[in-house]
C-alpha cells in the first residue's frame, strides 16, 4: 500500500520539529514533498507512463509542456507498424544537422526514423509525415502533486525516503541545523552515487 | 512554478529574511546563468521574419542564448567573426541565401546572417505558429533559444533556483549575511542540479552536465 503525504510528514515533523526554535505546518511540508517527489523521480526515473500523441502533418517540433504535460523527460518513442509498435532511435540535433542539414523541411516520411529532446522543453520527431499520424510517448513522469495528508506517493514505498530526505535536508536548512543537514546530504549523495559536491565548491 | 512561487519559498526557508529585490535580481542572474549551459533546460522557439538586404536580427525577448537558427531549408552553421573574415574578407557586404550566422557581442543581443539574405519572409500571419510545420512561410526563419520565463518552471528546477538565490542572498555582505548558513544552501542547489536540473536520458550528457555546474 502506497505511503500517504500525511505519514510522511508527520514522520519529520517528529525529526525536525522545534530543533531549530521554528515550527513547520502540515502542508508546507506536503507542498515540500510533492516537489522532492519530483525531484527523486526526475533522478530515479521508476515513475514512468506514455500517451498517445497525435502529429499533425508536416509538424516535427512540439512543446513538451503543452503536448506531454506529465512528461518530465522522454525515454522512448514507438510508431506502430503493421500492428508492432517499434522504438524510434534516439539522436541529437547535432547528429541530425550532420546527417540532413535541411532535416527539418524533410517532409518525405511515412514511418519516423529518430527522436530527440532540446532542453526540457522541446521534442522533435524526424522527419516529418506528409500526413497526420500518431506516436506514442514514453517519459518518466512529473509526479501528480500532493496537496493533503491523505494523498499518496507514486513513488514506490522503498523509493519514498529518497523523497523524504530531502525534505528533510530543506526542513533543517530552515532550521539552521547546518552540520545536520551537511551530514544528512552526504549520507544521500552516498546513497545515490551522486558525484561527491566538493569539487564544485 | 512561477517566479513569485520561488521568491515566496525563499523567503518562507529565509524567515522572511531575505532583500526582495535582492532576490529577484539574483533569480534572474541564476536563470541566465541555466541559459548559458551547454543543455539550457528552458528552451523555446519562435518564428522569425527576415528581411531582404537586413542582416542583423535581436534576439527574441525572453531569449538568453541563441541555439539553434534556420532560415527557409537550411539550419545555419553558428560561426564566429574570424571564421567569416578568413572566408571572405568581404562578408558584410554579400548578398545571397544565409548559409550561417554569427552572434553580436554580448550586450548587442543581436545576430547576423551571412551572407545578407536576397529575398524577404513572407508575413508571419495568424496561424503561422508553428516553426517548420505545414504553414511555414516561404522564406521565413526560426530560432530555437535559451528562455529566461519567470513562468512555467518545473519543481525540479524551481528547487535548484530557489537555493542558488538563497546562497547568492546569504553569502553577500549584508546585515544578514550568514556564510554558513549560505554554503548549506549551495550545497543543497547543488544536489538539485545533479538529481533534477540535467536530464539523465543519455550518459553523455549527464558527463556533459556534471561539468558545467554553476559556480
Amino acid at each position: 500500500m502506497a505511503k500517504t503525504a500525511g505519514t510522511i510528514s508527520n514522520l519529520l515533523l517528529e525529526r525536525v520539529y522545534g530543533t531549530g526554535g521554528i515550527a513547520h505546518t502540515e502542508s508546507f511540508v506536503i507542498s515540500l514533498l510533492s516537489k522532492t517527489q519530483r525531484v527523486a523521480n526526475a533522478f530515479l526515473g521508476k515513475v514512468r507512463d506514455s500517451t498517445a500523441l497525435a502529429v499533425p502533418k508536416e509538424k516535427l517540433i512540439f512543446k513538451l509542456r503543452d503536448d506531454v504535460s506529465s512528461a518530465i523527460d522522454v525515454t522512448k518513442i514507438t510508431e506502430s507498424r503493421g500492428g508492432v509498435d517499434e522504438a524510434l532511435d534516439q539522436s541529437t540535433l547535432p547528429e541530425l544537422m550532420a546527417y540532413d542539414v535541411d532535416w527539418f523541411r524533410n517532409i518525405t516520411a511515412s514511418r519516423y526514423i529518430t527522436w530527440f529532446q532540446i532542453g526540457r522543453d522541446l521534442l522533435v520527431l524526424y522527419p516529418g509525415k506528409a500526413a497526420a499520424g500518431t506516436a506514442t510517448v514514453h517519459y518518466t513522469k512529473l509526479t501528480t502533486a500532493l496537496s493533503v495528508a491523505a494523498d499518496s506517493f507514486e513513488l514506490e514505498d522503498e523509493d519514498v525516503h529518497v523523497a523524504a530526505d530531502l525534505a528533510e535536508i530543506i526542513l533543517l536548512a530552515r532550521d539552521k541545523q547546518v552540520s545536520v543537514a551537511e551530514e544528512k546530504i552526504r549520507q544521500l549523495v552516498d546513497y545515490l552515487g551522486v558525484e561527491a559536491m566538493n569539487d564544485q565548491k | 512554478m512561477t517566479k513569485n512561487d520561488i521568491l515566496d519559498l525563499v523567503q518562507d526557508i529565509a524567515r522572511d529574511q531575505a532583500n526582495d529585490t535582492a532576490i529577484s535580481a539574483y533569480y534572474d542572474e541564476e536563470v541566465e546563468a541555466l541559459g548559458k549551459l551547454p543543455n539550457p533546460p528552458l528552451v523555446e522557439r519562435d518564428l522569425v521574419g527576415f528581411t531582404s538586404g537586413t542582416a542583423a536580427y535581436a534576439y527574441p525577448t525572453n531569449a538568453i542564448e541563441v541555439l539553434y537558427l534556420f532560415h527557409a531549408s537550411y539550419q545555419l552553421a553558428q560561426v564566429t567573426k574570424e571564421t567569416l573574415e578568413a572566408y571572405d574578407m568581404e562578408w558584410r557586404s554579400g548578398s545571397g541565401v544565409p548559409k550561417a550566422f554569427k552572434l553580436g557581442h554580448e550586450d548587442a543581443r543581436t545576430y547576423r546572417l551571412y551572407p545578407n539574405p536576397n529575398v524577404t519572409s513572407d508575413a508571419l500571419g495568424i496561424g503561422a505558429t508553428e516553426p517548420f510545420g505545414e504553414d511555414f512561410p516561404t522564406n521565413s526563419g526560426a530560432v530555437i533559444y535559451s528562455d529566461s520565463r519567470e513562468s512555467d518552471i518545473s519543481d525540479m528546477i524551481g528547487l535548484y533556483l530557489a537555493f542558488r538565490v538563497l546562497y547568492k542572498e546569504f553569502v553577500r555582505p549584508s546585515d544578514h549575511q550568514d556564510v554558513a548558513w549560505a554554503m548549506l544552501h549551495k550545497q543543497i542547489a547543488d544536489l538539485f542540479f545533479k538529481m533534477g536540473v540535467m536530464r539523465h536520458g543519455k550518459a553523455k550528457e549527464v558527463a556533459a552536465a556534471q561539468q558545467t555546474v554553476p559556480r
